[in-house]
């Protein structure tokens, strides 16, 4: 009895370990050489702060920037928040440029100039999209009683993530490339007695696709 | 932890933040060629929001105790040289014009209230431009937003207060970034600014990238 109550237990906190299922595809459409010299650096924003419109999450972008800042090849990359304050208020949600259009305006301010120089920024990289919780299904009751607790049922929920990333080239002043993530799992929750998770981790399998495709991209060797 | 998990059970919890005053930079910009004084009242000062939501428990937003540095960071960037002036007719003998701004009303909005995931803050400020002599060269409304998303922290942590706190912070660096570009596009602050030498129009050409929220 105390080596099954041992097992379940067990595999209860495990099977975060394993995790549900996750399919991931990462496109990219590139429009210009791209690369990296010695001092340059990238930034990653978010799209955020219109009224009522879609936010892209900040652990995301925060993921993307720790993935790409590590590993192999890593490049240089700026904080999101230490941009915006170096680079305050043009970065700022209504403000800042939504189009490689408005990059010619922008950068003819002499202080931003000297600021992005002062930074070594090269590549401004552009985060849209979310993580939706797309279906759901499936019953689980739990007892609490005086010799014990426990729940019976199963639970299945399913995540959708889907970003796309916007490369400008801010020395050229123009945009070099697109690159898309779209990842989606599903996870369940079986219980007998024990609630036992399996969750897939959608939203990271996006952030690590996404962040591996961009540091290839802005490092290609055929560069610059 | 047990207490942790209950905090989060618990229902008319409310909130009560100040914006600390961090993370409300200098603007990156050309200044303009005059020197303000301006004078900040303890209405302003002391500004704090308070309002019940039903359900919900109170809600207690301070916003006043981050004025000073805003106003000092926004007129470090903004404008040649400025000083802080102890009443509104408290004029230097350089100082060109002096800026009173207030608060006229502060809205907040949660996220069960709009069915989203935001925390939302509006502000409403009205400004002020008094002449060396006492008359007034300007006055105009400006509006200003910030919001946060209530998905960016966890399930043990204090949204309400959190995120409250950081939609107010974004409302502050909002009316920092409208100030910036509106300014001078008021029509009677435009023309009294012809009397001064305008080293070049930046912010009249950043401007144009403002959006309407």
């Amino acid at each position: 009895m105390n080596t099954s109550r041992f097992s379940v237990l067990l595999l209860a906190s495990l099977a975060p370990l394993f995790g549900g299922c996750v399919t991931a595809t990462v496109q990219e459409v590139r429009q210009a050489a791209t690369g990296m010299s010695t001092g340059d650096s990238v930034v990653v924003l978010g799209r955020a702060g219109t009224v009522r419109g879609a936010e892209t999450e900040e652990d995301f972008v925060s993921c993307i920037g720790r993935n790409m800042s590590g590993g192999q090849a890593a490049v240089a990359v700026i904080n999101q928040q230490d941009f915006q304050d170096a680079m305050f208020p043009w970065f700022e949600p209504r403000i800042a440029p939504v189009a490689t259009t408005d990059l010619p305006e922008l950068l003819a301010q002499p202080r931003m100039v000297e600021r992005l120089e002062e930074i070594g920024l090269r590549y401004l990289i552009w985060v849209d999209g979310s993580t939706q919780r797309t279906d759901e299904s499936g019953t689980m009751s739990c007892t609490i009683t005086p010799g014990g607790a426990g729940c019976f049922g199963f639970l299945t929920w399913e995540h959708d993530s889907a970003y796309e990333a916007s490369i400008w080239d801010v020395r050229n002043r123009r945009p070099v490339g697109k690159i898309s993530s779209d990842a989606n799992g599903t996870s369940f929750m079986p219980a007998v007695v024990v609630p036992v998770p399996f969750i897939a981790r959608v939203r990271a399998q996006a952030c690590n696709s996404m962040a591996n495709q961009l540091k290839s991209f802005v490092v290609d060797d055929g560069a610059s | 932890m047990v207490a942790l998990v209950l905090v989060n059970l618990g229902g008319c919890v409310g909130a009560n933040v100040a914006v600390e005053p961090t993370r409300l930079p200098v603007p990156v910009i050309e200044p303009l060629p005059v020197t303000l004084g301006i004078h900040l009242s303890d209405e302003l000062r002391n500004y704090v929001h308070e309002e019940a939501i039903k359900d919900n428990g109170t809600y207690r937003i301070n916003v006043g105790a981050a004025q000073e540095l805003m106003f000092d960071n926004l007129a470090t960037g903004l404008f040649r040289g400025h000083r802080f002036a102890l009443t509104p007719t408290d004029h230097a003998p350089n100082t060109d014009a002096i800026l009173v701004p207030s608060i006229n009303e502060l809205q907040f909005s949660i996220p069960k209230q709009t069915k989203s995931d935001f925390f939302e803050v509006w502000l409403k400020y009205n400004f002020e431009l008094f002449a060396p002599d006492g008359s007034t060269i300007a006055e105009w409304p400006m509006q200003a937003y910030g919001r946060a998303n209530s998905r960016n922290y966890g399930f043990l942590e204090d949204t309400d207060n959190g995120a409250l706190q950081e939609a107010s912070r974004v409302a502050l660096r909002d009316a920092m970034a409208v100030f910036t570009f509106k300014f001078q596009r008021v029509p009677e602050v435009q023309r009294w600014l012809r009397g001064y030498a305008a080293p070049q129009d930046s912010v009249s050409q950043g401007s144009t990238q403002e959006r309407t929220q």
